[in-house]
């Protein structure tokens, strides 16, 4: 019987032991794991200034080459045109956009243009100078003046630039709507790749003329058979027209979360144009914001007025 | 040899006294060929450094500067028409601006089938028989038509042009062949604009 006990207290004794060597080794560990989360955190800490630092520098030349486009890609607030009043309603999703304008005017012909390049941000932008220049060279250099014509170039020349002898698979494109305002003759011609033109009359009439089903850079329906066609149109003292990219429309909000719309759109040009051209962009900021509510904005938006006074 | 030499003053004699007439005339430019976009674009460049560099009004610049784009366009057009075969001229057109003591003047000629001449004669005598204020109202309505028509524009340049100059348009035809005919169309812009 004291045999029994005794190897039961050594046997305590043992566990007794092992259970203290345990606990130590335990705290050790834990000590020892200190000192590696520590110098983790350490690294990481490292780390997110690294990447701060390099957001920072992305974000400011990100910045300094939206003063670059933007004074590239917008009408100056300087710009008046004989007989025409406008407003420029531009709000980018990112710093810089793949929504630009473009205008050009030789004595009563105003060419305007309002593009949508696919994607937004940095290559949005990278496109849109490239068609910048290309709208420049269809009408500076080559001198076209039809509104079909300009399109055909862009097109031609973006896939000689993508697509033509080189393997790059680059879908990218634009769409866009080309339109000649000719202040003597009273007219408004028009061509448009997926987008439309928007005419609200002075008696309050909306016309929408739809663009061609063509978008440019579309390298697996080049060349296309049919080409753009032309529209010419009536336009004189209180018509008022809108070009627009697709940002608007697409807006998701309301009380259901859903796109703005078309038909929404439409209803919204009727009433601005019962307004003065110099407060209209206000209210489609107003418009879009109490839309949008807490909603994130989709994509860029750009609307383009113009009224012959 | 001597006469190679002779027949050679004769051109020569011939450059100057075109150059004279050129000159008399007040011609800026002439022209005979093809009408295309590039030769379009020289000319309105050309033409556009002439009228800076002139005293001219703006008014009379800029109609000056619309009436020859339309007019040039009007070419191009046809030329089109040829390239598509559809007709048997070679694309030649004659093309001239040129000014007097009181107007510049925008000559284009070129070649048509006899049997569009009719219809084109009834287009310029109706544009000449109208007010201004019928020649808007025409514009418009045609402006109205071309709408469901596949030839967006067609019929518009002349009276626009018309429109612009406040000018009858002269006109002369002259046979080439049997189906051909050389159709001179003359548009007078007046300096002094009421």
């Amino acid at each position: 019987m004291l045999i029994v006990l005794s190897f039961i207290s050594v046997i305590s004794f043992i566990a007794f032991l092992i259970v203290i060597k345990l606990l130590m080794n335990i705290k050790k560990n834990n000590a020892e794991d200190n000192v590696i989360f520590k110098e983790k955190t350490q690294d990481l800490e490292t780390h997110l200034v690294i990447v701060g630092e390099k957001n920072n520098d992305f974000e400011s030349s990100v910045k300094y080459a939206k003063r670059l486009v933007n004074a590239i890609l917008k009408i100056g607030s300087t710009v008046v045109f004989d007989k025409l009043d406008y407003f420029l309603f531009f709000k980018p999703k990112d710093i810089i956009s793949g929504d630009f304008i473009w205008y050009n005017s030789k004595y009563d012909r105003h060419y305007f243009v309002v593009a949508d390049c696919t994607g937004h941000g940095v290559p949005g932008a990278f496109m849109s100078i490239i068609s910048y220049n290309l709208l420049n060279q269809a009408v500076n250099e080559y001198g076209f003046i039809k509104t079909s014509e300009i399109l055909e170039f862009i097109n031609k020349r973006h896939y000689e630039i993508f697509n033509k002898d080189n393997e790059s698979h680059i879908h990218d494109g634009m769409d866009l709507a080309v339109c000649v305002i000719d202040t003597d003759s009273e007219i408004v011609e028009f061509s448009g790749a997926m987008r439309p033109l928007y005419i609200v009359s002075a008696d309050g009439e909306l016309d929408k003329i739809k663009g061609d089903r063509i978008s440019i850079g579309d390298a697996t329906n080049y060349p296309t058979d049919a080409g753009f066609k032309d529209h010419i149109e009536e336009f004189s003292s209180g018509d008022t027209l809108y070009m627009t990219t697709d940002g608007f429309v697409d807006q998701f909000g309301g009380k259901k979360g859903k796109k703005y719309k078309n038909a929404r759109f439409s209803e919204l040009l009727l009433k601005l144009s019962k307004n003065n051209i110099s407060v209209q962009k206000q209210i489609l900021n107003q418009e879009l914001s109490d839309w949008m509510g807490t909603t994130n904005q989709t994509d860029d938006i750009t609307v383009l007025g113009i009224r012959m006074n | 040899m001597e006469e190679e030499l002779l027949n050679s003053e004769k051109y020569l004699n011939f450059v100057h006294d075109l150059h004279n007439v050129l000159k008399q005339k007040d011609i800026i430019l002439v022209y005979e060929g093809e009408v295309d976009q590039s030769v379009t674009k020289s000319f309105t460049s050309l033409i556009e450094r002439n009228l800076a560099s002139s005293e001219e009004s703006l008014p009379l610049k800029k109609r000056v500067y619309h009436v020859m784009v339309e007019c040039l366009q009007n070419i191009c057009k046809h030329s089109d028409d040829m390239l598509t075969g559809e007709s048997i001229s070679s694309g030649e057109g004659i093309f001239i601006v040129a000014k007097d003591e009181d107007s510049y003047i925008i000559v284009s000629g070129n070649a048509v089938y006899n049997n569009k001449i009719s219809p084109l004669i009834e287009s310029i005598n109706h544009i000449n028989s109208l007010t201004p204020e019928n020649l808007k109202i025409y514009h418009r309505q045609k402006l109205k038509e071309s709408r469901f028509s596949d030839k967006v524009g067609a019929g518009l340049g002349l009276i626009d042009i018309a429109k612009k100059t406040q000018n009858k348009i002269d006109y002369s035809i002259k046979p080439i062949s049997d189906l051909v005919d050389f159709f001179i169309m003359k548009f007078v812009i007046n300096k002094i604009i009421d």
